[in-house]
């Protein structure tokens, strides 16, 4: 059926298409449809695993706090996982805790600003000004338990730089107790208004199948019903110990995309709860032994999906390879599948579905 | 406490490696009982059938790690580290590279044979190389790109059985592979090269200010 003569090659971004990161996006269209999509990237590669090389593995922690803003909690805890593994460092059970707490802060607040962009992307400007308003609440508890509004400088190797006190502990629970009845009011927005619903449902499809076959991880995973969720598969700090459900949507569009963020950004806020009920008490750091030659790898569930770390070290205090695979990564290959025959308008659209982050990708 | 389901995970994994290619694994875990595998292939033509045997485990590829062992000279101490997962329990292949002449992609990924036409007398560039799993591993193209142009690893022996693919990275075999992050003005292999600082950082200089030195202490200029 296709004419060659009436398709045609529109460039899409490589600026603002979605979020302010670039990459371009060839689609060939037809007519009001695209046919299929091609990436060009590398517009913010920096070389940051070269970088990382050159670093002591101290300075590797400021830097891999920095390789991407949303995550700027995961990429460290990462790294120091795979640090401790390779050395055998035992983290205290309280620094495990606060671990997951920083954890769910951030997912809660990556996860929030994705379905806000959502919003954007659709034309609903009073919805999307108003998730962001609620993630103001997430914002304030960063900025008063680490000092900042990323939360970086969270993590150390052994343990964390941050503990907390019975006083925050009230800040952040009376936090909680405002969000929750704004995000339970969110939710309901999401998942019934006729407009989301419009512009959402049955876009951006991807079978479970294709999903499989791509590796793809993270809401847009769970999104399509598959149940991959690395707190779950591959324990790591004091997940074994909060129990929580992994959840999926079986919509396999943006819509179901969507309400797997907000649905877990609604249990990331009850398992911060349990953390603060059950935090143990004792030291927050563990004694730092001399780092051997080796390698180890770490996995950790990151707010966009599975977050990998290699390191190998050999006699110097500078890794020989620091190698990190981000959720994104494996996400941008879904676009090409999601895109086929979606209507040019709903590019963005889908683009945002995936939560990517150009930032993380090209390191 | 060891999970039964991270157990039976590690025990899979052994068994169809242990039956398609006659290797096991080193392993060791962390404190929550996670396992990770660690096999070393001394001959990258075991590769393909490492790869057909873990797909047909239903394992999934989490990432392809290229490094040098030996800081002093990386060009020639490169590795290629294929983590793959299964739920929970995460397998890291090690692969060397072989010495491959270029135009003459030698490995056949379903057999792993090598082709004698490798042996010919023409005068050929050698490059360093490893088969793609991309027949068995469909998202192994970025990572591979990226082995490529970050090391210069070069991807041979790629039937593509997926006509999407192809249209896609067309066929990545030497010579042809496509860049990922990195402009085609960048020669490849930019982790095992040195690099003058100044074109590092794009700062290219005037002799500007060494012309107004020289003047002011009545330098070569004056004479």
């Amino acid at each position: 059926m296709t004419n060659e003569r009436q398709t045609l090659t529109l460039p899409v971004g490589p600026l603002h298409v979605a979020l302010e990161e670039p990459v371009y996006y060839k689609a060939r269209i037809e007519g009001e449809r695209v046919r299929s999509l091609s990436l060009v990237m590398g517009y913010v590669h920096r070389g940051m695993e070269a970088l990382a090389g050159k670093r002591n593995l101290f300075q590797n922690v400021v830097l891999t706090e920095r390789v991407c803003s949303l995550c700027s909690n995961s990429h460290p805890l990462a790294y120091c996982t795979a640090v401790e593994n390779l050395a055998d460092i035992a983290v205290p059970p309280r620094a495990q805790y606060l671990r997951c707490l920083a954890e769910e802060v951030k997912r809660i607040a990556s996860h929030l600003f994705n379905v806000g962009i959502m919003a954007h992307v659709i034309g609903y400007k009073s919805l999307f000004m108003h998730v962001m308003q609620v993630r103001e609440t997430m914002q304030d508890i960063k900025e008063t338990v680490y000092g900042n509004r990323m939360d970086v400088a969270a993590n150390c190797i052994g343990g964390v730089k941050c503990d907390l006190d019975g006083e925050l502990a009230t800040f952040i629970r009376a936090g909680l107790d405002k969000l929750k009845k704004e995000l339970d009011e969110i939710i309901r927005i999401y998942r019934h208004d006729k407009m989301i619903r419009g512009r959402t449902v049955g876009v951006g499809q991807i079978s479970p199948l294709d999903v499989v076959r791509l590796g793809l991880v993270g809401p847009v995973a769970r999104g399509s019903g598959l149940p991959v969720d690395v707190r779950r598969d591959s324990p790591y700090a004091a997940y074994p110990e909060l129990d929580f459900p992994v959840i999926t949507e079986d919509g396999c569009d943006v819509h179901a995309r969507a309400m797997v963020r907000l649905r877990e950004a609604r249990e990331s806020i009850a398992m911060v709860e349990r953390i603060l009920d059950k935090l143990p008490a004792g030291a927050t750091t563990a004694p730092l032994p001399p780092i051997p030659a080796g390698e180890a790898v770490a996995r950790i569930e990151a707010p966009r999906g599975e977050l990998f770390y290699y390191l190998r070290t050999d006699e110097s205090d500078k890794p020989l390879r620091l190698k990190w695979r981000v959720p994104s990564y494996m996400n941008w290959e879904a676009l090409p599948v999601m895109m086929k025959d979606c209507a040019v308008a709903d590019i963005s659209l889908i683009v945002n579905s995936i939560d990517p982050c150009v930032s993380c990708t090209e390191r | 406490m060891p999970r039964p389901k991270s157990e039976d995970e590690k025990q899979l994994l052994r068994e169809v490696l242990l039956e398609k290619t006659g290797l096991d694994p080193e392993w060791t875990r962390d404190e929550k009982h996670n396992h990770f595998g660690w096999l070393r292939l001394d001959d990258p033509r075991q590769l393909p059938a490492a790869a057909a045997a873990l797909a047909a485990a239903g394992a999934r590829l989490a990432t392809i790690s290229a490094y040098a062992e030996n800081r002093r000279d990386p060009a020639r101490s490169l590795m290629m580290l294929y983590h793959f997962s299964l739920g929970g329990t995460l397998l890291n292949v090690q692969a060397r590279l072989y010495r491959v002449l270029e135009e003459s992609p030698s490995v056949a990924p379903e057999t792993g044979a090598t082709d004698e036409k490798a042996a010919s007398p023409a005068p050929r560039v050698e490059v360093l190389a490893v088969p793609s799993i991309t027949p068995w591993f469909f998202n192994a193209a970025w990572p591979e790109r990226e082995c490529y142009e970050m090391y210069k690893v070069e991807i041979t022996g790629l039937e593509i059985p997926d006509k999407e693919v192809e249209a896609r990275y067309g066929k990545p075999k030497p010579a042809k592979m496509r860049r990922l992050f990195l402009d085609e003005s960048i020669e490849v292999g930019v982790m095992t090269s040195l690099l003058p600082f100044s074109a590092l950082v794009n700062g290219a200089t005037t002799k500007d200010l060494w012309e107004r030195v020289t003047q002011r202490a009545g330098g070569p200029d004056n004479d």
